[in-house]
């Protein structure tokens, strides 16, 4: 479909992708982040040599500001835990009939399209996905699934795709395999402009060859190791037949990452269900909460807004972005509280895992390239109101500008003062108070984590037999590198893609690799 | 269940606005060291920081102890003291009781190292070995020829000493022989002299005068003090600080001593005699 001429800016992907004047206002726009977090940080450092008591204040204002956040993020993270204890365990498909005018046969009334993209992902990680899907408590012959691969990633794809067809092909209502064509003009290889290829591909075979209403087909568009809990479907179509305008909203779940959770090491661990509880705190705040992950929405609205971008990296939020912006802010997400399963970071030794996390953690906070983006696409689309504008661009600056500040000051830049305040301020009381008051909101901050702890407990599937019991205990213990991680996994990451994009040196999608332990 | 309602979602944030905007001023006032003290109102308090050398020390403040070094922990910081002039004293077993009178100001720390020296402090002097001396005892050590012929060397090197020329210095400060006086000077024009050089803290000093009444001839920095030689043949050993009391004691007597510091012990030389002093 081509989009109305007063989108023409829709699918912008960063500023040489505009001449002129509007060239360089996008410009401008990239490089913001970076110099609000930079100029912040900068700001710390100037004060800790020239006004170090200044900075001391600033350290303490910050510690009690991090502590009351805390303490208000974790009244959203425990209720959205108990939310979704509660969904998981409803029967979706008999609370179906409790909406009007539900057939009694739900399957009926919507076609679910799930988008499977993969690059050279093996066989067992697709397998383990599908299997998930066509076991779900959903008839699988109202499910198309469109296995998305790459051209690129050669003839082990295609024979991947081959034993998938071979396995499941008449499992669900149609299983279509696209090749997305390597070189494409316009497009950046990554999982946007393979999704984009596939999902038109079928529209064209499979949805218009079957004479499917757009409106009525639900695409759940999943990375390849997405795993669904048996009642997914049922609590989409759930949510999407009681939603007032469902053809204005996305719907997002949980994504929990335990599909190789005990195979995990727990620096992996930690991280994982650090962006699992993120999610769950913004499943209750659904005005700041972007599509992120694996993510629903129904293809009418996708078709019009020109599917995921091809050109860029962070496809899954800008999603949102691209609708938000096409139905002029009429547009929402509607956190589902019910999770989907995805494989946490493992790699053979430590150090890959860490470096595989570092650089999935930087593909996420590249979404910072949403901040010029939504910027640029305000001021060019005056029927977006301008409440919705202010709110959107401030959550969207403030999100990405704390993510990559905050951690570092107050686990490292906040106690500069202390080793370069000069002997005058080290002779003051409040030196000798700011690590003691710091330490101390830092540390009741910290009780955080033990909610974190318990609800992790709950969330792990059971262990494997044989698991030890110190591998266990392990699962409470890991929370005390959150403050590491932070800085190593948030700030530092965020800090370079802020940094890149600030530059002009463009990310470029990396496919976080994905594995099983097969039997010999 | 329906997710957290936007109107309950909006009172924890201003409860928790409303709490952070009642604590913040609290917190800072308290951090820049305000205190109520009941009689007084709010005070602007002060506090007195002491690092101990040793584990096993034990710290009181106007007589009320306030704790024991141990092995890691070796320092204190006593906090919401009122302006006043306070009595510190550090006590070890068999080292000599450390006390200080330092004054604690508003919103400032005074700070002080104890020296803790041993009572018993016995030269030890360095011979080659003879028919008459051939093992150590306790206040002989035999030494090779090599260490007595490396120390004549040592101590037949001259240094250079003038008014702007220190003859020793240690962590900015440098020590001056004028006409016989002894001074401690701080010498890094740019910052804050340390605590010694403050009687109190808002009021410090660029020189100590660490002997003025007997002339000095050689001086040295020696653990944490200052050891001197005098022209009548003491060496002292002394703390150069402006608060009261500093430790002084005579160290040695001998005709004409020189001293140097040679691998953290003090060595003196009387004439052909090498005598060792370690702490």
């Amino acid at each position: 479909m081509k989009l109305p001429a007063e989108y023409w800016y829709l699918h912008t992907a960063r500023a040489r992708d505009l001449t002129g004047r509007e060239y360089w206002l996008y410009r401008a726009f990239e490089v913001l982040p970076a110099v609000l977090s930079y100029g912040t940080l900068a700001l710390f450092v100037f004060f800790a040599f020239k006004k170090p008591v200044w900075a001391a204040y600033l350290t303490i204002i910050f510690a009690a500001y991090w502590f009351f956040k805390t303490a208000y993020l974790s009244i959203h993270l425990r209720y959205n835990f108990k939310r979704m204890r509660h969904n998981m365990q409803i029967n979706w498909r008999e609370k179906l009939h409790d909406l009007p005018q539900t057939p009694a046969r739900a399957e009926s009334h919507f076609t679910h399209m799930v988008m499977l993209p993969f690059y050279d992902e093996p066989y067992e990680v697709l397998e383990e996905s599908i299997r998930s899907y066509a076991n779900a408590e959903w008839d699988p012959k109202s499910i198309i699934l469109i296995l998305a691969s790459e051209e690129k990633a050669g003839s082990a794809a295609q024979e991947t795709a081959g034993r998938i067809k071979e396995q499941f092909g008449d499992t669900f209502l149609e299983l279509y395999v696209t090749v997305h064509p390597a070189g494409r003009s316009g497009e950046i290889p990554g999982k946007g402009s393979n999704l984009a290829y596939a999902a038109e591909e079928a529209r064209k075979n499979v949805l218009d060859a079957r004479g499917l209403p757009y409106e009525h087909v639900i695409v759940s568009a999943f990375d390849s190791d997405t795993v669904v809990y048996p009642q997914y479907f049922a609590c989409l179509t759930y949510h999407v037949r009681s939603e007032e305008n469902a053809l204005r909203a996305s719907f997002q779940p949980v994504p929990l990452y335990n599909n190789n959770i005990w195979e995990a090491p727990m620096l992996s661990r930690v991280i994982a269900y650090s962006s699992s509880f993120w999610q769950m705190i913004q499943q209750e705040r659904p005005e700041k909460l972007a599509t992120f992950s694996s993510h629903a929405v129904i293809f009418k609205p996708l078709y019009e807004a020109g599917y995921w971008q091809r050109n860029m990296v962070s496809e899954d939020s800008r999603i949102y972005w691209n609708l938000f912006v096409r139905y002029d802010g009429d547009y929402k997400v509607v956190p589902l509280a019910f999770p989907v399963s995805m494989d946490a970071n493992v790699a053979p030794t430590f150090w890959q895992t860490a470096r595989n996390i570092y650089k999935q953690h930087r593909r996420w906070t590249y979404g910072v390239e949403n901040v010029p983006y939504i910027l640029f696409s305000c001021l060019k689309n005056p029927r977006i109101p301008l409440e919705k504008k202010v709110r959107a661009i401030f959550f969207q600056v403030e999100g990405f500008w704390s993510l990559a500040t905050h951690p570092l000051i107050l686990f490292a830049i906040g106690w500069l003062p202390m080793f370069v305040g000069g002997s005058a301020f080290n002779a003051t009381v409040l030196s000798y108070n700011l690590p003691f008051i710091a330490k101390s909101f830092l540390t009741a901050a910290m009780f955080g984590l033990v909610v974190s702890a318990a609800i992790c407990m709950y969330l792990i599937p059971d262990p494997p037999q044989g698991t030890g019991r110190v591998r266990k205990a392990m699962m409470v213990v890991q929370w005390i590198l959150v403050p590491a991680t932070m800085v190593i996994f948030s700030s530092i990451p965020g800090l370079e893609s802020q940094t890149r994009l600030a530059i002009g040196r463009y990310l470029g999608f990396w496919v976080t690799p994905k594995s099983r332990e097969t039997a010999v | 269940m329906q997710p957290l309602s936007p109107i309950v979602r909006r009172l924890y944030l201003a409860l928790f606005m409303l709490l952070f905007a009642a604590m913040l001023p609290a917190v800072i006032f308290y951090a820049d060291g305000w205190r109520y003290k009941p009689g007084f109102g709010f005070v602007r308090t002060g506090g007195v920081y002491i690092g101990v050398p040793f584990a096993d020390a034990d710290v009181s403040v106007n007589g009320e102890h306030i704790g024991r070094s141990g092995f890691l922990d070796r320092s204190f910081y006593l906090g919401d003291l009122a302006p006043a002039s306070y009595t510190v004293r550090v006590e070890r077993e068999n080292y000599r009781p450390w006390t200080r009178q330092l004054t604690v100001e508003e919103q400032l720390v005074t700070d002080a190292r104890a020296l803790l020296l041993p009572i018993e402090i016995t030269p030890v002097h360095l011979m080659l070995a003879t028919s008459s001396a051939s093992v150590d005892t306790e206040t002989i050590r035999i030494v090779p020829r090599a260490t007595l012929t490396e120390y004549a060397t040592i101590f037949a090197a001259t240094t250079t000493a003038s008014s702007t020329i220190p003859i020793d210095e240690q962590e900015g400060i440098g020590l001056f022989l004028e006409r016989g006086t002894l001074l401690a000077r701080w010498i890094q024009e740019n910052s804050f002299p340390p605590s010694q050089f403050c009687e109190r803290p808002s009021s410090c000093v660029d020189t100590i005068v660490v002997e003025d009444t007997a002339r000095v001839t050689a001086a040295r920095f020696f653990r944490g003090g200052v050891v001197y030689a005098t022209e009548a043949g003491e060496i002292h050993f002394v703390e150069a600080d402006v608060r009261p009391s500093p430790i002084h004691m005579l160290f040695f007597s001998a005709p004409r001593p020189d001293i140097r510091i040679i691998d953290d012990a003090l060595v003196v030389k009387s004439g052909t005699n090498y005598y060792e002093i370690t702490l």
